[in-house]
């Protein structure tokens, strides 16, 4: 089944950056799918065209059968890149606050990523540090027992214990049947988990396909295929 | 609606406490300002006047009077302004400064955080509002002055209705920029600017101030009806436009 499509995608800030130039792409249900690009690709202006909170110029993308723009998906769970939360909160409070508008969140889902990722509940969110931060991100968007999890550099400040739990987790979501859209500049953690990518320069589309084809086309590694993409070579 | 009250309570309880405060002070300080209304000082000042000479003459022996001009017609509508742009103004550009939209917008529908901001500040704004005006009639009750209740509630009532599109146009401004100042400063300037139409007869009828303190209320008449029917259809399309600019935003 198809999660996620996109026809033709273009969007263009009112400063008329053109972010996305005509991107095609299906994400499959139950499968790991990265979104890769230099910075200013247009991986963020992808990923919040998928949740609906930009418009496209142009060309259509649905998730799930429906038009995410202007009300958003439900059944997914946005980690975004800042990792910004209510800093003025204390951490146990943001939770029971997340927890009364986020839709299907679980309590004991929460705690059990919490006590996964060794996070401490004491204190105020903003004396948290950024790899704390995103611990708290994470198991609040893993909390939500939903289909899609878009996962903007999930492991951002992350030691590599917990960045290997994260991982996981990721492995373990798609294993129960949902499907994760991941982006980080961390290739080799992409190349860990992810089943299929594309890759993005300056809004255009320069891959769309499986990982294994990738590899096997340009008999490499991810990062070395990624970086010979980037610099113009054809696959 | 649980995120919101979390994100208000502070200010409301902080405002709360200034308006009420506010409003006893004033009813306690009264013999203090007609004993300087009577000094020799402002009477030689004043003796030249006949109409200042009436108004301080009022003032002193008409305590309806002295409410009206020193709290219903004065310091309660100015609290009641600069409240309305200190509870709206970040309502919206801070969760876009801060970028916290990225977290709730995924998760609610546009509708379910709009409607939610607006209705939680409309509660805590509302009620700060009528405490001004109800906790100065309690304050007057108890100091053992004597002032009409239905008076009261007519300015409290044309209060609350001229604050809350204040505050409706404080929301407006704070959907439109990603910073928090902007708003409060543009929402500054929009007040003054209502204000000053006051002293232009062709528009003078834009003063919200004026419709907010009604002398016809003072003179035994009722609040005006049309003009309140103006302002909630003046509200109601900014909360309308409002919808609608966030609806279709990019984030």
């Amino acid at each position: 089944m198809m999660v996620i499509k996109a026809e033709s995608l273009v969007k263009i800030y009112h400063n008329g950056v053109k972010a996305l130039k005509g991107v095609n792409f299906e994400v499959k249900e139950g499968r790991i799918f990265a979104v890769l690009g230099p910075n200013g690709a247009g991986k963020t202006t992808l990923l919040k065209c998928m949740l609906g909170m930009i418009k496209p110029t142009d060309g259509s993308i649905s998730v799930f059968g429906k038009t995410p723009f202007p009300d958003g998906v439900k059944n997914a769970s946005f980690v975004p890149e800042g990792k910004n939360l209510y800093e003025w909160l204390k951490i146990s409070k943001m939770v029971d606050i997340f927890a009364s508008f986020a839709p299907n969140f679980s309590f004991s889902r929460f705690e059990g990523m919490a006590k996964r990722f060794s996070l401490k509940l004491d204190g105020k969110v903003g004396e948290l540090s950024q790899g704390n931060r995103t611990k708290l991100y994470v198991s609040l968007a893993f909390a939500q027992d939903v289909n899609l999890y878009v996962l903007d550099e999930p492991t951002w400040g992350l030691d590599p214990i917990v960045r290997h739990e994260v991982l996981s987790l990721v492995k373990e979501s798609v294993l129960e049947g949902k499907t994760v859209v991941y982006s980080s500049h961390i290739l080799s953690e992409v190349e860990e988990v992810c089943d299929d990518l594309i890759i993005l320069k300056e809004g255009e589309l320069l891959y769309n396909g499986t990982l294994d084809d990738l590899k096997e086309k340009k008999k490499t590694t991810l990062s070395n295929a990624f970086l010979s993409l980037v610099k113009g070579d054809s696959l | 609606m649980k995120k919101e009250w979390k994100m208000l309570q502070i200010r409301f309880i902080v405002l709360l406490v200034v308006m009420i405060s506010s409003a006893v002070v004033v009813v306690l300080t009264r013999n203090f300002a007609i004993g300087a209304l009577n000094s020799p000082e402002i009477q030689q000042y004043i003796k030249n006047s006949s109409k200042i000479a009436s108004i301080v003459g009022k003032i002193s022996t008409n305590f309806t009077y002295y409410s009206f001009s020193q709290w219903f017609g004065k310091s309660y509508i100015q609290l009641v302004a600069i409240f309305a742009i200190i509870l709206s103004s970040s309502s919206f550009s801070k969760e876009f400064s801060k970028k916290t939209i990225y977290l709730i917008a995924s998760r609610m529908t546009r509708w379910q955080v709009y409607i939610s901001k607006n209705s939680i500040g409309w509660i805590a704004f509302s009620i700060i509002v009528i405490s001004g005006g109800i906790g100065y009639l309690i304050a007057a009750q108890l100091a053992g002055y004597h002032l009409q209740p239905s008076q009261v509630l007519s300015w409290t009532f044309t209060s609350t209705i001229g604050g809350l599109l204040l505050y409706q146009i404080g929301m407006y401004l704070s959907l439109l920029f990603k910073d928090q100042m902007k708003p409060l400063v543009v929402g500054i300037a929009i007040y003054i600017g209502l204000y000053i139409t006051s002293f232009v007869r062709e528009i003078k009828f834009l003063n919200v101030f004026s419709y907010m303190a009604q002398d016809e209320v003072l003179f035994g008449k009722g609040v005006n009806i049309f003009s309140t029917f103006v302002a909630l259809g003046i509200f109601a399309v900014i909360f309308v436009c409002g919808y609608f600019q966030f609806k279709f935003k990019d984030l």
